[in-house]
């Protein structure tokens, strides 16, 4: 059974210029206990596309529309997120549904102490007095890893370092223990060093609690670590999807192929990074046809007038390319 | 925690110092003879006797050991005799402080709280009606200088429609009965129950809330009702616009911290924890969007003291910023100087007292 389920999503951004397509046609589907990550490089949608789940994008400027979206909850109620107004979303927020972000000094509020932050969930969600709150706040902060809880509670973000910040922010996503946990690149902002006992815990406590995850990363090793199936995205559309092993293993489509070729590789002597050409196109001023023609290896005529459609090819897997992967790779 | 109180000590009294030391030598460069207001009755030609008077009073002694024996009477309180009432310094400045408080005090208190009020609500319904109603009067209000204002009420409410009194405190021949030992007893009992009251809960919002109140109460009791309400009266108008040029800074500050807390990362973290709106609202976005707000509050709060010359000129209110103009256009040199010093002293006060609170609220501050 699938936790989440969308079909043609497309969000849209009003600004100064005329309307932003930010996503622009995206199916995902999350089964139960399953772990999924959406891939690509800045402002390619991905983030948008998370947040839209929880509907925490503001209309306006942001507006929302998909043939379906829904989301379905423990006890097997079909929710249709995008009818929902946000007094219906706050009993699925936490309690269903829970969100780690990106850069943790910045998303736990300053005025607050880490405990009065943590006891809030139980407060509102479980109608908890407040020392009863603080009883179960202190057990989440164990369950991430946090030594010294007592001492923690009382303390505000500024006191706490990077790691133990996102650490408390799992420890608030997770403790009503959600279906469905949206990781927004919770390790971006962090020392190397922590992202992996961060990730670690990310998939003990989804494990644990059997939550499914949907990742949001640019990082093809955190997808590797993480994933079991895997979103490729590129200007707010979808250009491959499939397994982990295969994607990262066979990449059919030329943007994913080249964005696993920029990993620098220990074997190989390079002098220089590998760098795909050009940047991103801006979303007001996208190219004709496939979106990724202007920066493609590849590129033929066909591309620069034609946007492929998504193709469905061998073990499920789908590529947005004109191309088969063998007449490609030989050009 | 210490260390950061007596830094803040320590430079709060540097900053006096060198207020003390400015408030010596301006006047010294605008007055041509500061022994002018002791020459009455002496002819224009006893250059002799008025000679013998400045020696007298130590006019003739180098600057600098004037300036000493300037810093040495400041360290004892003694500000001398004002020539002009024949009375000690202290003496006249006390008799009108209060009166500037009641005025400060009031203005400060309701340009605040509309001004709180006001802000939240367009922040919170950004450009829709009120909003655009707040941007409209925030122009309105800067282009309209509160003297013009002043004296169109004047002329309006006082001499045209005599609905409001606009001479000095009270009604004329009257004076504030004030029950001194019966103010100090209800004070202090009101401090000690906030203190106590903060004991028990271990809140410090029982200190803030409670001495305001101890003091409103102490107010009530030693002082008669019907003085209270003629003083209410008679200082209607001048509060009233004050409040009125006050309110939309402190309303358009509240409206753009607004704007810009909840657009901060914490308050989508609270919105994806499933709060309702209203908590979200006041116990996340509210209690940061009004930071800025106890800085200014605390800055403008010295302001006041010495802002309200025009309102008190205007109203014949019988306050410090009225004695600070009469000291300067009768000479009175030590009086003056001294009302200054006041000033200051309330300026370098007030912003220690704002050091202090704005640390119960942001606790980043601890750091500093």
């Amino acid at each position: 059974m699938n936790v989440l389920d969308i079909k043609n999503l497309k969000i849209l951004f009003r600004s100064d210029e005329g309307f932003v397509r930010a996503v622009e046609g995206v199916d995902i589907s999350i089964g139960e206990g399953e772990k999924v990550a959406i891939v690509g490089e800045s402002g390619c949608g991905k983030s948008v596309t998370a947040h839209s789940c929880m509907k925490l994008l503001n209309t306006p400027p942001a507006y929302t529309q998909a043939d379906k979206f829904e989301f379905i909850s423990r006890d097997g109620i079909i929710h249709n997120i995008l009818e929902k107004g946000e007094n219906e979303m706050l009993p699925l927020r936490a309690e269903e549904m829970a969100m780690i972000f990106q850069d943790p000094s910045t998303f736990l509020n300053p005025v607050m102490t880490i405990g009065e932050q943590l006891d809030e969930v139980f407060i509102y969600h479980r109608k908890m007095k407040p020392k009863e709150a603080r009883k179960h706040s202190l057990e989440m902060m164990k369950k991430v890893g946090i030594p010294d809880p007592e001492m923690r509670a009382e303390q505000y973000p500024h006191e706490l370092s990077g790691g133990l910040k996102q650490r408390i922010l799992i420890a608030m996503a997770t403790s009503l223990s959600p279906r469905l946990l949206i990781a927004d690149e919770p390790t971006t902002a962090l020392d190397v060093t922590i992202q992996a006992q961060i990730l670690e815990l990310i998939s003990e406590r989804c494990e644990k609690e059997n939550m499914s995850l949907l990742m949001i990363t640019h990082d093809l090793g955190v997808v590797r670590q993480m994933a079991d199936r895997v979103y490729v995205m590129y200007c707010g559309k979808i250009v491959e999807q499939g397994t982990v092993d295969e994607i990262l293993s066979k990449p059919q489509h030329p943007y994913t192929k080249a964005l696993i070729d920029t990993i620098p590789s220990l074997d190989s002597e390079i002098d220089r990074f590998v760098q795909i050409p050009h940047n991103v196109p801006h979303p007001m001023n996208k190219p004709n046809g496939c979106y990724f023609s202007n920066r493609c290896a590849y590129c033929t005529e066909l591309c620069t007038k034609q946007m492929p459609p998504l193709f469905t090819r061998e073990n499920g897997r789908k590529v947005r390319c004109h191309f088969e992967t063998e007449e490609l790779w030989e050009k | 925690m210490k260390g950061y109180y007596l830094k803040k000590v320590l430079s709060s009294l540097f900053v006096l110092f060198i207020i003390i030391t400015l408030n010596f030598f301006l006047p010294r460069m605008i007055f041509s003879d500061p022994a002018q207001p002791y020459y009455v009755g002496v002819p224009e030609d006893a250059y002799a006797l008025r000679e013998q008077i400045q020696e007298e009073y130590g006019f003739n002694d180098p600057l600098i050991v004037q300036y000493f024996d300037y810093l040495g009477r400041v360290f004892t309180l003694d500000f001398g005799q004002s020539h002009y009432y024949k009375e000690s310094v202290w003496t006249v400045m006390f008799s009108r402080i209060p009166w500037s408080m009641v005025l400060t005090v009031s203005s400060m208190l309701f340009s605040v709280l509309f001004g709180i009020i006001f802000g939240a609500v367009a922040g919170k319904k950004r450009d829709k009606a009120p909003d655009k109603a707040l941007m409209w009067l925030s122009g309105v209000t800067t282009a309209i200088p509160s003297f013009w204002l002043a004296m169109v009420t004047v002329m309006l409410f006082g001499f045209t429609l005599k609905i409001f009194p606009y001479r000095g405190a009270m009604t004329a021949g009257y004076t504030l009965s004030m029950n001194g030992t019966a103010f100090l007893i209800t004070l202090a009992v009101g401090i000690v129950i906030a203190i106590i009251l903060k004991a028990i809960t271990k809140k410090s919002l029982c200190i803030f809330v409670g001495v305001p109140v101890a003091l409103t109460a102490a107010l009530f009791v030693s002082v008669p009702f019907a003085d209270i309400a003629d003083v209410a009266y008679h200082a209607f108008l001048p509060v009233a616009i004050s409040v009125f040029s006050g309110v939309i800074s402190y309303a358009m500050l509240v409206r753009n911290s607004m704007i810009a807390v909840t657009n901060e990362d914490y308050i989508l973290t609270a919105r994806a924890k499933g709060l309702p709106p209203h908590v979200v609202l006041y116990k996340h976005t509210f209690r940061n969007a009004l930071l800025p707000l106890i800085t200014n509050v605390g800055m403008s709060m010295a302001g006041l003291m010495g802002g309200s010359v025009l309102m008190e000129k205007i109203f014949s209110w019988p306050g410090m910023g009225q004695l600070l103009l009469d000291a300067c256009n009768n000479g009175d040199y030590l009086l003056s100087q001294s009302i200054l010093l006041l000033f200051a002293v309330i300026t370098v006060v007030c912003n220690f007292i704002t050091d202090l609170v704005y640390h119960k609220f942001d606790p980043r501050v601890k750091e500093v």
